[in-house]
């Protein structure tokens, strides 16, 4: 996004909204950070600009900066990438499309969240070292779409310094592998240039217990008391 | 995979908070849906939700969506998202989604045990978890908790730590109600799933703090 300038009368009351900090006060007007800015929209959508000074040039939807609309503005579509929001449906319709199956867990990183965005070439410190692993990232994923090989985790070159709100890396593991996995992720956040917070998708067992939770505090993952639960209402209902 | 997972907070302040999201499954039963979205939205407002939102409009209850023009331009693939903070609430709804085998998926977001015990009340086996796994990396580069409190309400973090602490400092200083700036922080959220009465009591405690 940018400011006009001939329109900006310098007021400041749009700086705290943007989600990157980005807006900044300069000499007469607000300015925008054009390397820090996502793309994510809000200053054109939420703020009261008293003149309307905000705008999308069009240099913001060409190649690759284009990515950065897509992955951090929730209203735009992934014309670039040819899927649509951020991650899957996950856990939301397993219900019925049984995505995540007995036996395995789903496991999604979401980079850059909670509100400090993320360069997309730095996903790397953790997608090579699950590629080694031999990790199948979700292809239905617009990230995945970005890796120039998804058999090493690489992203592609033209678009490894633009900068998103937040790109999430979505993958199955046998339940077997949880802990190795697990570890890899957390030795590898330690070298980390970035932030990420991710979780996990598994079944309930059919008396109703979650056994992963007492193998992730072995593994000194301590589990928060807050969690997001498929109820089971979809149709047609898929046990497996 | 992540949406309503990561809202961070004291466990208590969890309590009066449910994130409900409704949608088909694209390729499976999305085709010919609206009228079950429609009729899942027309249950959610009857029992009214603490806030609930659109992309498709690019509103929520706070920047005063309306119901019925929400319902109208439903189409196959709009999700239902929305929050409450009253239990009994989620009980109705998912009793009434149940008893009229609607068929969407629903995720809840909530305390495991308040979110079990409902599914109990209302004679639902719980099938799949979303479970966090916490935030890592780089953790410096993350502002104090009291402010991600807020910010994590929104899926989308379309909700600024420059605006949340303007407006604690707002309320702190007295020129703000808890209430003006609980709706304040949350018109940027389309998704709808901000809760502005949780975005009180945080505040509140903010003041007392």
């Amino acid at each position: 996004m940018k400011i006009d300038d001939g329109l900006c009368i310098g007021c400041g009351e749009c700086l705290p909204y943007c989600p990157m900090g980005a807006i900044e006060q300069g000499l007469d007007t607000a300015v925008i950070n054009w390397d820090e800015c996502v793309e994510c929209g809000i200053c054109v959508r939420q703020i009261e600009c008293p003149v309307d000074a905000f705008y999308e040039p069009e240099e913001a939807l060409k190649w690759p900066r284009s990515v950065r609309k897509v992955f951090s503005d929730p209203t735009s579509k992934h014309e670039n990438t040819g899927v649509r929001g951020r991650g899957t449906e996950e856990v939301k319709t397993n219900d019925v499309t049984a995505r995540f199956k007995r036996g395995s867990f789903g496991i999604a990183i979401e980079f850059g969240r909670p509100g400090v965005g993320i360069r997309l070439g730095d996903v790397e410190v953790i997608t090579k070292i699950l590629a080694e692993e031999g990790i199948e990232f979700e292809r239905a994923n617009p990230l995945t779409f970005l890796m120039e090989d998804i058999h090493t985790g690489k992203i592609k070159d033209d678009v490894r310094n633009e900068k998103v709100l937040s790109a999430i890396v979505e993958f199955v593991i046998p339940q077997a592998d949880l802990e190795i996995i697990c570890t890899k992720i957390d030795e590898a956040s330690r070298k980390a240039q970035c932030i990420f917070s991710w979780g996990l998708v598994a079944r309930f067992e059919a008396d109703g217990t979650l056994p992963v939770v007492g193998r992730l505090e072995k593994i000194g993952i301590k589990v928060p008391q807050n969690m997001k639960v498929n109820v089971g209402l979809g149709r047609p209902f898929r046990e497996e | 995979m992540t949406h309503s997972l990561h809202r961070l907070g004291p466990v208590d302040t969890f309590q009066e908070d449910y994130v409900f999201i409704s949608r088909p499954a694209m390729g499976i039963n999305h085709q010919g849906c609206t009228p079950k979205i429609q009729r899942t939205l027309e249950i959610v407002f009857q029992e009214g939700p603490t806030n609930l939102g659109s992309l498709t409009t690019q509103e929520n209850l706070s920047l005063g969506l309306d119901p019925q023009t929400l319902i109208s331009r439903t189409e196959d693939n709009s999700p239902v998202m929305c929050c409450f903070h009253e239990r009994e609430k989620v009980i109705n709804v998912l009793k009434h989604l149940k008893e009229e085998k609607v068929g969407l998926s629903v995720v809840v977001t909530g305390l495991i045990d308040n979110v079990l015990e409902i599914c109990d009340e209302v004679g639902l086996k719980p099938h799949s978890v979303d479970i966090s796994l916490g935030i890592h990396g780089k953790l410096e580069m993350l502002p104090e908790e009291e402010i991600m409190c807020l910010t994590t309400m929104c899926g989308h973090g379309m909700v600024a730590a420059g605006l949340v602490k303007q407006m604690k400092k707002a309320v702190v200083d007295g020129r703000m109600s808890t209430e003006a700036a609980a709706r304040a922080m949350t018109k940027p959220c389309y998704c709808g799933i901000f809760n502005q009465k949780r975005a009180e009591k945080l505040l509140a405690q903010t003041r007392q703090t």
